[in-house]
């Protein structure tokens, strides 16, 4: 479990250094830059990297650190999911108001479980036949539930690779926190076989440390397809603007384009040229003029990634489907 | 075959198009959206009126890439699902400049079939071969005009809305 959690933390670490530049420059991009980082500290109380005893010794040694550790682990998704929404046409904003009560609700029951022994990394597992502990498990685990469902519904419908990879994410954390709920569960009412306990515990810890990663992962897809095409755009532009076809009009817009907006600009004028059978492309004039529209399609922020027909209709207020 | 006048042509010369549609543009605040769905849904709030895009196939379409059709309930947009994404951007935000800039309608085309035919319709048709007038020209320009403004400012600088904050 310590490779995985080092994985985990290794991944958002990672991830949080490719953010910064962006969130430097741009103010959108800072959540999840922040969000990346909180989780990488959040895995860092885990103990695989620096010992637990070290981090909780200066919050009085008696596993303060795991309220630390979790409320970390929430608000970093918390950031993740509102960054999400802040896209998303028909999601409801979470106000700061929500991230208040999600990390406090939980710290209530915190605060009232007897917390005797040291530092130990199975403190929860331990202590949860406490009443206050189960509560707070209970709530912690119902907030990581409810944000990574507003992250998935955010990213409804958005098919990049790094939708899906953050979708999946968000449904592994759901499953693993559902799974870590019936364990509690089970271990307060002592109902099942003590056999189960570290069963759903293993499946808890790779479940949730998989989803972790692979919603990260999203977050590099991400950039990772963001810097391609950045570079790709000049380079796709320059071999659209050397062929003979690309000469006959001028851009028809006063302000000077992007790189990008040029390249728009010359993939449309071609494709009319193409649909009013005015032009014949080769196969590879073809294929440089789809690459090029593929380029642009992913930059566009609502193109439909489908091929099936679809139907909207926008009413003033919002759309509807 | 009449050709639809590049919109270049008459940039600040004897038809300001690009002066009228920049203004309408601005004055509707579309430059500041950042989505096609933004700007649809401002444009039907501007018309008072729904507008429904629908991507459809193209067998029958020919060089028709889209259309307006509009109905007493509702303005129907049409694009051809098996265009390019891109293309059907601009063939989508083309016919919503027309809606916007209140075009009227006199372009009856009986080729397309359609069960609302006695709305008002005006297609969008790289190389305008389906003779229209001088002035329908100048619509067409202007539409197409907006349209690639629109473009532009769907593709500004940060680009893309999730790619920013995820990319």
């Amino acid at each position: 479990m310590e490779l995985l959690e080092t994985a985990t933390f290794t991944v958002l670490a990672l991830a949080f250094c490719i953010r910064v530049p962006r969130a430097l420059k741009y103010r959108e991009a800072r959540l999840t830059c922040v969000g990346t980082g909180l989780g990488a500290l959040a895995i860092l109380t885990l103990g695989s990297i620096i010992p637990q005893s070290v981090l909780d010794a200066p919050l009085g040694g008696h596993n303060l650190l795991k309220l630390v550790q979790t409320s970390l682990a929430l608000v970093a998704i918390w950031l993740g999911a509102q960054a999400a929404i802040s896209v998303a046409p028909l999601a409801h904003r979470m106000n700061a108001i929500s991230l208040l009560v999600i990390v406090a609700l939980p710290a209530i029951p915190f605060l009232l479980i007897r917390r005797t022994e040291p530092t130990n990394a199975h403190f929860l597992d331990h202590n949860i036949r406490q009443f206050p502990a189960w509560v707070y498990a209970t709530l912690y685990l119902g907030a990581l539930i409810y944000v990574a469902m507003r992250l998935l519904f955010a990213f409804r419908g958005r098919n990049e690779i790094g939708a899906w990879l953050i979708k999946l994410g968000a449904c592994a954390i759901i499953i693993a926190s559902i799974d870590e709920e019936t364990n509690f569960t089970i271990q307060l009412l002592s109902a099942g076989p003590r056999t189960f306990a570290p069963v759903l515990s293993d499946v808890f810890n790779l479940v949730f440390y998989l989803g972790v990663c692979t919603m990260t992962s999203g977050i590099v897809a991400y950039t990772s397809t963001r810097a391609l095409r950045e570079w790709q755009v000049p380079r796709v532009l320059d071999q659209l603007k050397s062929e003979p076809f690309a000469q006959h009009r001028a851009v028809p817009v006063r302000t000077a384009p992007s790189q990008l907006g040029e390249l728009y600009l010359v993939t449309v004028t071609t494709r009319d040229l193409v649909v009013a059978g005015d032009l014949q492309l080769t196969r590879r004039q073809l294929r440089r003029l789809r690459r090029a529209e593929r380029i642009i399609a992913h930059s566009l922020s609502d193109a439909p990634q489908h091929k099936t027909a679809t139907v909207t209709t926008y009413t003033g207020k919002g759309k509807h489907d | 075959m009449a050709a639809v006048p590049d919109p270049t042509d008459n940039v600040d010369s004897q038809y300001p198009i690009a002066e009228r549609v920049d203004a309408a543009i601005d004055e509707a605040g579309l430059r500041e959206l950042p989505t096609l769905a933004g700007i649809i849904d401002r444009v039907a709030a501007i018309h008072g009126k729904p507008i429904r895009l629908e991507q459809v196939g193209d067998d029958e379409w020919g060089t028709l890439t889209g259309l307006w059709v509009e109905t007493p309930e509702m303005s129907r947009i049409f694009t051809r699902r098996t265009d390019p994404v891109a293309y059907q951007f601009v063939c989508a935000l083309h016919e919503a400049v027309h809606i916007l800039l209140g075009h009227p309608s006199c372009f009856p085309t009986d080729e397309i079939d359609d069960e609302t035919a006695t709305g008002v319709r005006r297609p969008r048709t790289p190389g305008g071969s389906l003779g229209q007038s001088g002035r329908q020209l100048s619509y067409e320009a202007e539409a197409e005009y907006g349209a690639r403004v629109l473009a532009q400012s769907l593709l500004r600088a940060g680009d893309n809305p999730v790619e920013l904050r995820f990319g």
